[in-house]
């Protein structure tokens, strides 16, 4: 079977995502694009005999590398060199979306066009001439309303003939089978059997930049630098880096940049403008041109539009704004935790049953001690530690599509982009750490939606600050012994607490690893819309199976070791002060005397608390002989003050092992490994500090 | 950074309306079909344009 490759490209909201769905169906798979979190979507699907694999690009603007999704998509298409690429174009804003066909056609890919959202366009009172338009652009153009899956049959049909068209011979009538899509039709250029040969439209940019243009092509030809040399060359001059460092190191053009400088300043002399501005100026120029000539508008605006204008005027208010956008989160967090919190007990439940149900059938057929407990504590532990959190994911990311697909995501960014820039943070980063309030795992997955790197690094760097639900059971049990009356006021100063590191946290970290500016916020705010099911079910899943896979390996595989070193050395009782574990626990309890909790009990269930948060309780309760008992011995081990400090520890240190997983598998075990470190830094120093003022008081 | 302005349309002599400049620094942009939301370094880049 023939094998084709193409990717899609389009600007965010275009409905990209939808057409992915909509080709590939189920035969999807997700990751990273190398060396970057940023979500790499491919699949496939067969059509007439050919096995066409898809790329979904990041939306993108432009091909101009400003921020790291332009890279990947510019890069991807730079080396890759796919068959053909689709460009998801929104009928409805023809002008800004037409940009990036124009920079695509320019790069020298072999593109076709797809008018999405046609019925929007239409309701809109624009009427598109395709056939005009596809003429003018010289590729084959298709109309689609991906939500509803119509058009994808003709896409498919035109994917192939700008793939074909390089090679098939024209025949020019209605018995040719891409006629319905070519661009030529009846006005074909070419003589009857001859060879179609894709051509760009060609954009007579000013003269003085035209010259610029040929003197670098000229050098670059010199070098024998390889790809679209006009393209490259109109890169260079608007001073793109990327492609700077490219031909300097590739092909040794060491005096390029000097070059591009004096090069530039002449044309902008000439022009009386800076280059840049010039050159995207020429582009829009060209496609107002070929949109006036090809788009009618029947009514002035359509009522939808006014709908977004009356609701966004109540969303994005001064005064309604930041509260809507509260409740907006407070509603997604009752969904993910209110929903998702049962179906995790009952998930924890079963795992539970099955757990007693495997030791007994493993006693009864006489299996060694180890063995029963090697799977029940082990295997079937670390699965369900797993598994527990599917819920919670699963629903997280459900809201989470359904936010971005109806338009409210972006405008949350923007009402929240002002108070977290003073953070180093972009306006979306608001939303997994409030998500982090009910579990960091999720909240580090909904980072994800995030596109800048660096933005994303920060967030989960800062998102185990947030105090998770998990930490509840010990901020009560410790409230309730030794605070009590004021249980609310100190269980409250924990989160709050929390909330204070997170922002000095973020400060620290932005000034140390990320020196450089935030990008300054421009979206464009698209109008509202309904939410597809399917698109949201599909994305659902995609995501929260990353999670399973990813995620799954590492924590199940770190609490078989866990449960290793609870059960050795032979015949000693599991995770007791004779075990290994136990043992760590008096090697380190030292380090902890300054805090108030200096004895072995708390170090074991500080470090079983690495596990999951909620088990440093349970931990207590097995050592201590039994949860019942513990507001009567604890008081004998721990003060008002070392409870608090003790709380303090449980809400800081290292956070639990299936988050600092999820950290790994999104960002790398350096970041990771960092999250590890400083928290265990900063648990310990404000332990101590909050201890040793409380016993001078 | 201007690449990002430009490639979104703020380009010279593009008419743009303002439509919200609620959040107290970030604004709301409209052009035709498009709105989009600045942020104020958005904004303080766009006036150092014009000026020039």
């Amino acid at each position: 079977m023939r094998r084709i490759k193409i990717a899609l490209a389009g600007n965010p909201n275009s409905g990209k995502t939808s057409i992915f769905n909509n080709l590939t169906g189920s035969h999807q798979r997700t990751g990273n694009w190398p060396g970057v979190t940023v979500e790499k979507r491919e699949g496939y699907f067969t059509y007439r005999g050919i096995k066409i694999e898809v790329v979904d690009l990041p939306g993108i603007y432009s091909l101009s590398a400003a921020s790291i999704d332009e890279k990947i998509a510019r890069d991807y298409l730079f080396q890759e060199k796919p068959d053909a690429v689709v460009c998801i174009v929104d009928s409805s804003n023809l002008e800004r979306n037409l940009y990036l066909v124009m920079e695509l056609i320019e790069m020298g890919m072999n593109v076709v066009i797809d008018l999405n959202m046609a019925d929007l366009a239409e309701a809109e009172g624009l009427e598109i001439d395709e056939e005009k338009l596809s003429l003018l652009f010289k590729r084959p153009i298709v109309k689609t309303v991906a939500n509803k899956g119509a058009g994808i049959d003709t896409m498919k049909d035109a994917i192939i003939f700008a793939y074909e068209s390089m090679k098939i011979t024209c025949e020019c009538d209605t018995t040719c089978p891409f006629y319905s899509m070519c661009p030529f039709k009846k006005s074909c250029p070419y003589p009857s059997s001859t060879t179609i040969v894709s051509e760009s439209p060609f954009i007579n940019y000013h003269v003085s930049a035209e010259n610029a243009v040929s003197e670098v092509s000229t050098l670059l030809s010199n070098y024998h630098v390889n790809g679209n040399l006009r393209w490259l060359s109109l890169k260079l001059l608007e001073g793109d880096q990327h492609i700077m460092h490219m031909v300097r190191e590739k092909y040794g053009i060491k005096n390029i940049e000097n070059f591009i400088q004096t090069l530039a300043a002449k044309v902008e002399k000439e022009i009386d403008n800076d280059i840049i501005t010039s050159l995207i100026e020429t582009r829009y120029g060209f496609i107002k041109g070929i949109v006036s000539e090809c788009v009618t508008r029947k009514r002035r605006r359509k009522a939808s539009r006014e709908l977004s204008d009356k609701i966004d005027r109540v969303v994005m208010s001064r005064v309604l704004g930041i509260p809507i956008f509260l409740a907006m989160m407070y509603l997604t967090f009752k969904i993910v935790f209110a929903l998702g919190g049962p179906l995790s007990d009952l998930i924890s439940a079963g795992f539970d049953y099955l757990s007693s149900w495997i030791s007994n059938l493993l006693t009864g057929i006489g299996a060694s001690n180890a063995l029963i407990s090697f799977i029940t504590n082990g295997v079937i532990s670390g699965a369900g530690a797993v598994i527990v959190f599917l819920p919670n994911i699963l629903l997280l990311f459900f809201v989470i599509s359904i936010l971005e697909d109806s338009g409210y995501m972006t405008r949350a960014a923007f009402v929240m982009d002002k108070f977290m820039h003073t953070l180093g943070l972009h306006g979306k980063s608001f939303i997994p750490m409030i998500l982090g309030f009910g579990c960091n795992v999720p909240a580090i997955m909904a980072t994800r939606t995030l596109k800048s790197r660096k933005d994303r690094i920060l967030t989960i760097l800062v998102i185990p600050l947030m105090s998770c639900s998990a930490r509840l059971p010990i901020y009560v049990l410790f409230a309730s012994i030794f605070f009590p009356g004021h249980e609310d006021i100190v269980v409250f100063s924990l989160y709050l607490l929390g909330i204070v590191l997170a922002i000095f946290v973020a400060k620290v970290m932005k000034g140390i690893f990320f020196k450089e500016e935030v990008a300054p916020l421009i979206m464009e705010l698209p109008p509202y819309r309904l939410p597809q099911w399917k698109n949201s079910l599909q994305e659902m899943w995609l995501r929260s199976r990353l999670f399973l896979t990813k995620a799954g390996t590492i924590i199940f595989g770190t609490v078989v070791v866990i449960w290793i070193l609870s059960s050795l050395p032979v015949g000693v009782e599991y995770a007791s002060g004779e075990s290994i574990i136990g043992q760590i626990g008096k090697f380190i309890a030292p380090i902890f005397k300054p805090a108030g909790f200096g004895f072995w009990q708390a170090a074991v269930a500080l470090i079983f608390g690495i596990l999951a948060k909620e088990v440093v309780v349970g931990t207590f309760g097995t050592l201590f002989g039994g949860a019942k008992i513990l507001s009567n011995v604890l008081p004998h081990y721990f003060t008002p003050i070392s409870a608090y400090s003790f709380m303090v520890m449980s809400l800081i240190y290292i956070p639990c092992i299936a988050t600092v997983a999820t950290i790994k598998s999104e960002v790398g075990w350096r970041w990771a490994l960092v999250t590890v470190s400083y928290s265990l830094i900063l648990g310990w120093f404000l332990s101590v500090l909050i201890y040793q003022i409380g016993i001078l008081l | 950074m201007i690449q990002r302005v430009l490639a979104m349309g703020l380009t010279p002599g593009s008419r743009w309306r303002i439509v919200q400049n609620g959040m107290r620094g970030p604004g709301v942009l409209e052009e035709d079909e498009t709105r989009l939301g600045i942020g104020l370094g958005i904004a303080k880049e766009i006036i150092v344009r014009i000026i020039r």
